[in-house]
């Protein structure tokens, strides 16, 4: 696989639903809203790279306020794989985005106008973002969503700086889009997944069970009611004792709670009274453990 | 913390950030001239300054934070500014110094935790220094006094102890030390926060581990658990801290490392051509940050331009990033005093605002205004005197350091009717052009002075066989230019050998000064790409199986480097129209060229 061939067109049962980029040999990465109409009970999809070869893929985590989505990639190729490299994006920088939708489509490109904006995204999270302009007015940049945008150079690979997300409307055509478009920068999409953080990294690394993949241990779910801790099998924790498992749950409810109050959908101080009980049921319980 | 010291620290990281680094060079002068406010920083606040100021190439000005500025060559007796100190100098590979300063550190240190911390970067550094007994010892100090709680220093232990296992081959040790490196890495990634960059390092530093103890243990499964959590950490480190950042090299460079010994077991020619791109990929990147600093020397070998790439490449990047600051600076954020219908383009009109404005807010904006209009121009001044994009920078912060220092005395340009329009330009010309040739004469003496050898960098003191390796360069020259057409080996000798000007070799050559100029220039490229061909042809037949295919069809010998040979080696690496470059051989020609480069 070349440094070039690491963006992906992800679709299911033959229809096209945006675009994507593979991370790492067992993760791809697009925008939530590409996967929206896929249910939580058959999450597969299929992603196909500019050779022609499809490989098989799972959602694996969601990123709903920010709007992004991680997927597992389900039979990592064997040999090695080369990343782009990554890096931030300083304003005037040339960008350009090797995806397009269809043959028929042009390749979009312009200038950085900021490197590393906060921005309130549709989905309702404020973001870490790049601001785009784009030099082809096309008045509606649907079907670009959740490519790579990557910084022109001259000489060497191509250089990674963030994930394509949204288009700014023009506030005098309705209908029709400006030619601003948003990114979320690359450093801000990797962090915003459990799947990809360091504590769920030390628990892998760590498994008994080295056959497992990567993303198939333990991970905090978000299936649009809560977070829950299991495993791909749809079990409970397999690392520690069940007080340990009960700490994980809890973690992933104040970091709902948290996310909740960040958006907007729950009282500040109502979440405190909830993140209280949270932690006492945790201690009643370790004392219920310790008897 | 002080007013002054918060500003300094704010602008160190802007300039981190990519911000102007002139700004940063006056807010630190400012600060060190202010004993009350370096003080009021604390150890822990000079420390971070330090960094960032290091980070941004302020080398000297980092060390003078640390040390008491005002008592010269007096240490400030602080073992964590000591510490610190020791750890910059690791970190630009001068091992002998940091040993030196952080045993001074640990003499001086009287809390536990302190000690704890000493002793393992002690451990740390012998062993990058390549003294495993040595980090052995201090390892065993630091056990056996059993400084601990600072899960930093533990983590930093275990992981010495990993490398120093895996080094002597002992499988027991490296299964101990890897258990250990664990139970040390758990606590402080809680501690440190599954986001944190840190605790993300701390993972590719277990994960590296792991991959020691699955060769030791000879589990393929094990160990493609380990690649894999190695490349989301190693992904989302460069994600977080840029490719070029330390923490983010070693974590690639040991994803590659393991990739590459993956694919050769695996016995797929495709698999190992693609982890020996990735490999060359990013031992290149490492070589170049390296050479950054090495490629500053003198050397007469470097007017053939063999090695001059790299410069190149790095004074573009500066330049680069040099002009979007400015540009970026200038469209948004010109001081209100000069906007409007203010003449602040105006140069005497600014220079007059400079020394004789009462009002200190103006005056202030004016100088800013200076250091703006001005920093590019003496940027590509110093630089062309020094030929070196990074001491041009240095050069030009302290052409600023000094107008602003004298500007502030009242001992700025006389400002004549007659010559109105450059007084201020070539003031602050003079004054760089002093600054160069003060750089100059330094450079000059490091070579010609007889200083000590402890006073050198690790890398100069280490380049003792200078004598070895500029004559085998000239053998590698020699057998390129004798691969030249009778009349490139013509013009080789009257400008390499008899040194005669441009203008003089096309006299010889009857020919006008542009086209003898145009030909010298082509010769110099020619030379420069004929040396890398012919060491890829001695060094590189096992880093790539094209390269390797061209050797067996001209079938190369050392005493046979064909004209032939010499193009289809440059065609193979060197990006053609097509832009079909190797990109193993691309990468791989500089690691191969550093060893013998000045």
């Amino acid at each position: 696989m070349a440094v070039s061939d690491y963006w992906v067109e992800i679709s299911r049962q033959g229809a096209r639903l945006g675009a994507g980029f593979v991370l790492t040999r067992h993760h791809a990465l697009t925008a939530f809203h590409c996967l929206r109409s896929i249910s939580s009970d058959d999450e597969d999809v299929d992603l196909s790279f500019a050779s022609g070869e499809v490989i098989q893929g799972r959602i694996c985590e969601r990123a709903m306020g920010a709007d992004l989505a991680l997927i597992d990639i389900l039979k990592p190729n064997e040999s090695t794989f080369i990343l782009p490299d990554a890096d931030r994006a300083d304003r005037g920088d040339s960008w350009s985005a090797p995806y397009r939708p269809t043959t028929s489509d042009p390749y979009i490109g312009g200038d950085v106008l900021s490197g590393a904006m906060t921005y309130r995204c549709e989905a309702g999270h404020e973001i870490e973002a790049l601001q785009l302009g784009c030099s082809q007015n096309l008045g509606d940049y649907s079907g670009y969503s959740g490519g790579p945008v990557e910084r022109c150079v001259a000489s060497g690979g191509p250089v990674l700086l963030g994930v394509l997300l949204e288009q700014y409307p023009d506030r005098q055509a309705h209908g029709r889009a400006s030619n601003v478009l948003f990114a979320a920068t690359i450093s801000e999409a990797v962090r915003r997944f459990n799947h990809l953080g360091a504590d769920h990294l030390f628990k892998v690394l760590y498994s008994d069970d080295k056959t497992l993949p990567i993303s198939s241990t333990t991970f905090h779910r978000y299936d649009g009611t809560g977070f829950t801790y299991e495993t791909e099998e749809g079990q409970d924790s397999r690392s520690g004792t069940p007080l340990e498992s009960r700490i994980a749950a809890a973690g992933s409810i104040l970091d709902a709670l948290h996310e909740w109050v960040s958006s907007g959908v729950l009282d500040p101080t109502y979440a405190s009274a909830l993140t209280l009980r949270v932690a006492q049921r945790v201690v009643e319980s370790s004392w219920v453990e310790d008897e | 913390m002080k007013g002054l010291f918060q500003e300094t620290i704010r602008a160190a990281e802007r300039g981190v950030d990519g911000g102007e680094e002139s700004v940063t060079y006056y807010y630190v002068e400012r600060l060190l001239g202010n004993p009350s406010e370096l003080q009021s920083g604390g150890d822990e606040g000079r420390a971070y300054l330090a960094v960032l100021l290091d980070t941004i190439g302020l080398r000297k000005e980092s060390i003078r934070v640390l040390r008491d500025a005002f008592n010269p060559g007096k240490s400030d007796d602080s073992p964590a500014l000591q510490n610190m100190e020791g750890m910059l100098a690791a970190a630009h590979g001068r091992y002998k110094r940091a040993s030196d300063i952080l045993n001074d550190a640990l003499y001086s240190a009287d809390s536990p935790q302190m000690r704890g911390k000493i002793l393992a970067n002690l451990a740390a550094v012998s062993l990058q220094a390549g003294r495993v007994d040595e980090a052995d010892a201090w390892v065993n100090v630091s056990k056996s006094i059993q400084y601990s709680g600072d899960p930093a220093a533990d983590v930093l232990i275990a992981s010495v102890e990993v490398n120093i296992a895996s080094a002597r081959g002992n499988k027991q040790a490296l299964r101990a030390a890897a258990s250990s490196l664990r139970g040390a890495s758990g606590p402080w990634i809680a501690e440190l926060g599954p986001q944190h960059p840190q605790a993300l390092a701390v993972v590719a530093n277990m994960a590296n581990a792991e991959i020691m103890v699955a060769y030791a243990e000879d589990s393929p499964i094990r160990l493609q658990h380990a690649i894999d959590v190695l490349e989301v950490a190693a992904f989302r480190l460069v994600a977080e801290l840029g490719i070029d950042h330390p923490q983010s090299l070693r974590a690639m460079a040991n994803l590659a490392s393991a990739n590459f010994e993956r694919a050769l077991t695996s016995g797929s020619a495709q698999n190992i051509n693609q982890a020996n791109v990735a490999l060359a990929k990013i031992h290149g990147r490492i070589e170049l940050s390296k050479r950054e600093a090495d490629i500053r020397t003198i050397s007469s070998v470097r007017r053939l331009n063999i090695f001059g790439d790299p410069v190149r490449v790095t004074a573009r990047l500066n330049a680069a990033q040099f002009n979007r600051a400015v540009a970026a600076e200038l469209r948004t954020d010109v001081p209100r005093a000069y906007a409007g219908t203010e003449p602040w383009h105006d140069e005497v009109e600014l220079a007059r605002r400079i020394i004789n404005s009462k009002n200190k807010k103006e005056r202030n904006a004016a100088l800013t205004v200076m250091v703006r209009q001005y920093d590019q121009v003496v940027t590509r001044f110093c630089a062309g005197m020094l030929s070196d994009p990074d001491a041009a920078l240095d050069a030009a912060q302290n052409t600023f350091a000094h107008a602003l220092t004298r500007l502030g005395e009242g001992r700025g340009p006389t400002l004549s009717d007659d010559r109105r329009r450059d007084e201020l330009s070539a003031w602050l010309h003079i004054i760089a052009r002093g600054n160069c040739i003060r750089l100059l004469r330094r450079r000059a003496q490091v070579f010609l002075s007889d200083v000590s050898v402890d006073d050198l960098p690790d890398d100069v003191e280490w380049r003792t066989g200078e004598a070895a390796r500029r004559a085998y360069v000239q053998r590698l020259i020699d057998s390129v230019v004798a691969t030249l057409t009778e009349r490139q080996t013509q013009i080789y000798g009257l400008r390499f050998v008899e040194e005669l000007s441009i203008r003089q070799i096309a006299e010889r050559l009857d020919v006008s000064p542009r086209t003898a100029g145009n030909e010298v220039g082509i010769l110099q490229a020619l030379i420069a790409d004929g040396v890398s061909a012919l060491i890829l042809a001695r060094e590189g037949r096992d880093y790539c199986p094209d390269l390797g295919h061209i050797l067996d069809e001209e079938t190369f010998t050392d005493e046979r480097f064909t004209s032939n040979l010499r193009n289809r080696i440059i065609r193979h690496f060197s990006t053609n129209k097509l832009g079909d470059a190797c990109p193993i051989c691309s990468s791989l020609r500089h690691q191969l060229l550093a060893p013998y480069s000045p």
